[in-house]
């Protein structure tokens, strides 16, 4: 392992063409994303819905799997926890985001059309997005706390000071994944599961924050493998740290699919018709090629590949299954969320809806780069973990 | 202190525990196996008389039987979770403790497998159960969530004794270098005749890993199984989606506390203070607390679910179950499960071993009220008002139940006194580890 | 080949039966065996001359072999009655897969448990003389065999490399 200072105050400079990149796909993004709101159809509502849970959900995990490796105190992970927090700066985005879709609620929500008298105590609007918002606010303003407290350890100089820093990071941590998985729970049942307003499955909320988790850890791998040279940490990201990845990975497939399952079983064998609709729309029609490629490309095949063992060592063969997942999860958000509102026929392809994810693409190259390119690639409170005693109050 | 010195500790301290027992263990033996047999006694009596002198019938037609099944089955998953999970994850706490973990939950196993036997009332039929080719063509429904049991305790059970097993094989030879006589000859034949040779050690190493990533699947999947038993019916309050990962969570903190609680009296009898230190029970402690958190929200979201569903059915039957005359049970299940864990975020209880003893019983405790409320309640109180009904169980039940918990008892005693009860190669190996800079034989 | 004679050399410490293991290699002998109490078995598979192990691919062979049995079992057994049970068709993949699993992970167990007994030579059989009950507690052997005459080198190598006692038995001694 390299001594702590070869790695804290290299001066990372990103390339020039990041910052015009991005703010390229961010114009992109908003004129297309404003093309399609001013049409007629609503699909372009749905996709923003569905891109703010995925590119939400990956940027809020990517911050808690750095919580999760501190309260795990896992030592192997300095490199990987910093990458995570260069994430943090799209959360406030998805707030602003989260605003937008609740001014356009009308075209998404389908409750607000068709009522359920015996649900109004939960599914009301103004409640509705009340709960969920300040879920979202509270989680960011955790998230930017964790690294508030972290740029506050590094500032110390006693060891004291130092062991002081790390306890109240563990702390706060472990009440951020614990938020998370509350607040996550909801945002599922909420912002998915209440689109098909009769469906209940009291599993999805864990299923969703776990496949956010799955989601955030590809994302994490393939930063990870690209950023590693670059940001001088190819003796913290090395073999061994990828293999840990990659097993992780196979660990949260393997959970994902197995949380998917779990339900999937259970509604089929209790063939309850206000079960079983969410999977019919889902299963049969014109959606069920894209519920095949979601059982490929984001439970199966990563998990499949992931079991070779020298798909873990290289970054080169990582990282697509890595885009894989990434792809699969991606399309499986579009499949939890669309196809309630639009059963019969998919949508959602159009060019304008095409644009949002690009402008998504920009704001977080953005954040990255701001995050990165003023932070050391490595913190300092990461490498010093032996002074870090775990939680206890 | 050299590695060799460090190595003959280790040897030393463990194979200690393995000194000829005395007089009183022998008597407790005795104790525990006469109330085994009060148990077979009660068992022969429910041969003979029918299925009748036990309190089932209906609407209540899975009741005590069914619960100690969950119950053992839950306890027995710890074991495999310390020694697989926590060895693919590199916990260094969970090697001074596996070993024991992992006999516990061979036991645990064959415990739970009596239950099934018992509750089935014409025992002779098992065979019914059992996938092979018969004269009449007859093969079991491979649809229906009992068979999968059949399926997944057996595998359960045969994977976790083989790794038990193999973990104990360079352990056993160990023993057999330091024994003479019948016990030389006995160690010698279960040692397989190990010889500490590279070429053996190659070939163990992959074996172990390629095991513990085979248990880690198995010992999830077998409580989802057990929890679709349940989740596969319609009834209120069984048909959830979230019980697979519920139940498994469920039995990791059972075992867990029951580890907790074999742990702390063993390591003393055995002398095996140095081994095993109060780092392991914290260890242990603080998944407890983990646990503890997952099993809250999973109630959380199960009555969540049930209120949001907006079925009546749902409604009646949460409420029932809360506020109706087993209510006492089901809030002193959220108690023992949600609460009582929760005293291990403080580190001054994690390391007190009486809080710890305190602690753990309170959660096995809660664990088995789980498994009562869950599975009496809502046969007892489904959709038809007519058939609503109660249980409570009888004289026989409580037999057999008190006697399973004196088998497991037994066997674990026995085995603590005639096989190593920490692992003295992986005890080595972390010695080694820490002068060598390695982990373990990955 | 000329008659084979054994060299034993016994260690106390992983380090150096490694580094007189690695320095035999070096030297091209071909016969040799570590006996260790604890194996760290990753750096010394390089100062073995053989290394990997078959282990795994006959776990993956029964893992394939198991959910075949598994699927094939369930599927095949419910065709020969084709009798819709419980509402669900007779070939339902659904809840086979959980039975196939199961398998999976069944098969794949036993195969890895026969395949260690089979290259590990598991026996029930008392080991042969030449193992040294010490093996098993604190002490590293390091057994070399080697043609006639060898002897006397490759001895002087072990104790350069830190044997605490070493024992030549040349061919025709015992």
């Amino acid at each position: 392992m390299p001594e702590a200072h070869d790695v804290l105050h290299w001066d990372a400079r990103p390339p020039r063409w990041v910052v015009p990149a991005a703010c390229a796909a961010i114009a992109v993004g908003v004129a297309g994303t404003a093309w399609g709101l001013a049409g007629s159809h609503d699909k372009t509502w749905w996709m923003l819905l569905v891109n703010f849970l995925f590119w939400t959900g990956l940027a809020q995990g990517m911050v808690v799997w750095s919580a999760i490796f501190r309260a795990a105190q896992a030592t192997w992970t300095p490199a990987v926890n910093r990458l995570c927090h260069a994430a943090v700066h799209f959360l406030p985005v998805s707030l602003v985001f989260f605003i937008l879709l609740s001014l356009g609620r009308e075209h998404w929500l389908t409750w607000l059309h068709h009522p359920v008298p015996e649900k109004a105590a939960w599914l009301n609007p103004t409640f509705f997005f009340r709960r969920n918002g300040l879920g979202l606010a509270l989680m960011t303003a955790l998230s930017y706390r964790y690294l508030y407290l972290y740029r506050r350890g590094e500032q110390a100089r006693t060891d004291e000071e130092v062991r002081d820093a790390q306890y109240r990071i563990n702390r706060l941590a472990v009440t951020l994944v614990l938020l998370y998985c509350v607040v996550y729970s909801v945002l599922a049942f909420d912002l998915v599961m209440s689109l098909s307003p009769h469906w209940t499955s009291s599993l999805f909320g864990a299923y969703f924050f776990v496949t956010n988790l799955y989601l955030a850890l590809a994302a994490v791998i393939i930063m990870a493998s690209i950023l590693r040279r670059t940001l001088a940490l190819m003796e913290l990201l090395g073999p061994r740290q990828l293999t840990d990845l990659g097993n992780l990975m196979l660990g949260f497939s393997l959970l994902s699919t197995g949380f998917f399952f779990a339900q999937y079983l259970t509604i089929w064998y209790g063939n309850l018709p206000e079960e079983t609709s969410y999977l019919i729309v889902r299963t049969t029609g014109a959606w069920s090629p894209i519920a095949w490629m979601v059982l490929g490309c984001c439970y199966l095949g990563p998990f499949l590949l992931l079991c070779l063992p020298v798909v873990k060592t290289s970054p080169t063969r990582l990282v697509p299954v890595a885009v894989l997942a990434l792809f699969g999860l991606a399309v499986e958000r579009w499949v939890l969320v669309v196809p309630s509102l639009s059963p019969g026929r998919l949508a959602g392809l159009g060019a304008p809806q095409w644009c949002i994810p690009l402008g998504c693409v920009g704001v977080l190259l953005l954040a990255v780069n701001r995050s990165l390119s003023r932070q050391p690639s490595v913190s300092s409170l990461d490498v010093k973990l032996e002074l870090s005693e775990g939680v206890s109050l | 202190m050299t590695e060799a010195t460090l190595y003959a500790r280790v040897n030393e301290e463990v194979l200690q525990s393995l000194d000829p027992p005395t007089r009183r263990y022998w008597m407790v033996i005795a104790g525990l196996a006469a109330v085994f047999g009060l148990g077979v006694a009660a068992y022969t009596y429910q041969l003979f008389m029918g299925m009748g002198v036990a309190g089932i019938g209906h609407p209540v037609g899975w009741g005590v039987y069914i619960v100690n099944f969950v119950f053992w089955v839950g306890i027995a998953h710890s074991g495999t979770l310390i020694s697989a999970v926590l060895y693919l994850f590199r916990v260094r706490w969970r090697t001074a403790i596996y070993r024991a973990a992992e006999a516990m939950t061979v036991f645990a196993v064959m415990t739970a497998g009596l239950f099934p036997l018992i509750h089935l009332g014409r025992v002779w039929v098992m065979l019914w159960m059992i996938p092979i080719p018969n004269a009449r063509h007859l093969w079991p429904n491979f649809k229906s969530p009992l068979m999968w049991d059949v399926v997944a305790v057996s595998t359960y059970f045969t994977v976790s004794s083989l790794f038990f097993y193999l973990g104990l094989i360079p352990d056993i030879a160990a023993v057999r270098d330091r024994s003479t006589g019948i016990r030389r000859t006995v160690y010698g034949i279960l040692s397989l005749g190990w010889q500490n040779r590279y070429e053996q050690w190659r070939h163990y190493a992959r074996a172990y890993v390629a095991f513990a990533c085979l248990a880690t699947p198995l010992v999830i999947s077998v409580h989802s199984v057990v929890s679709w038993d349940f989740a596969m019916s319609v009834l209120p309050g069984w048909h959830t989606t979230i019980f697979p990962p519920y139940f498994v969570a469920g039995a990791i903190h059972s075992g867990l506390a029951m580890v907790i609680t074999l742990l702390i009296p063993i390591r003393k009898w055995l002398r095996l203070e140095r081994l095993v230190t109060l780092k392991h029970f914290e260890g242990m402690a603080q998944m407890l607390v983990f646990m503890g958190l997952i099993m809250t929200y999973s109630y959380g979201t199960e009555a969540f679910a049930a209120w949001y569903s907006g079925n009546k059915f749902e409604h009646q039957f949460s409420a029932w179950r809360a506020f109706g005359p087993l209510g006492p049970l089901f809030w002193g299940m959220v108690f023992c499960n949600c609460v009582v864990p929760m005293v291990f975020f403080f580190k001054r209880a994690r390391t007190n071993l009486t809080v710890l003893m305190v602690g753990s019983l309170l959660v096995n405790v809660g664990m088995y009220l789980e498994r009562f409320v869950l599975i009496i309640t809502s046969t007892a109180h489904d959709f038809l008002p007519t058939a609503w009904g109660s249980y409570a169980p009888t004289i026989v039940e409580l037999t057999i139940t008190v006697a399973a918990f004196a088998w497991f008892f037994m066997l674990f005693l026995l085995f603590a006194k005639h096989l190593p009860a920490v692992a003295i190669m992986e005890m080595k190996e972390q010695a080694l580890g820490a002068t060598h800079g390695g982990n373990g034989h990955g | 080949m000329a008659e084979l004679g054994v060299v034993r050399g016994s260690f106390d410490s992983m380090a150096s039966v490694e580094a007189a293991a690695r320095a035999l290699k070096e030297q091209g002998v071909r016969s040799y065996e570590v006996y260790a109490p604890v194996l760290h078995h990753a750096s010394m598979e390089e100062a073995m001359p053989r290394r990997g192990s078959f282990v795994r691919f006959f776990s993956t062979a029964g893992g394939l072999a198991g959910v075949a049995i598994g699927l094939g079992m369930c599927v095949l057994s419910s065709r020969l009655y084709n009798l819709v049970t419980g509402g669900k068709p007779p070939v339902s993949l659904v809840p086979f897969v959980v039975v196939g699993f199961e398998c999976t992970i069944l098969f794949a167990c036993l195969a890895t448990a026969a395949s260690l007994v089979y290259f590990a030579r598991l026996r029930p059989l008392a080991p042969p003389p030449e193992y040294d009950p010490a093996y098993s507690a604190d002490r590293f052997g390091l057994h070399v065999r080697h043609e006639a005459g060898e002897g006397a080198g490759i001895a002087e190598l072990l104790v350069s490399h830190g044997a605490l006692e070493v024992v030549s038995q040349e061919a025709g001694d015992a």
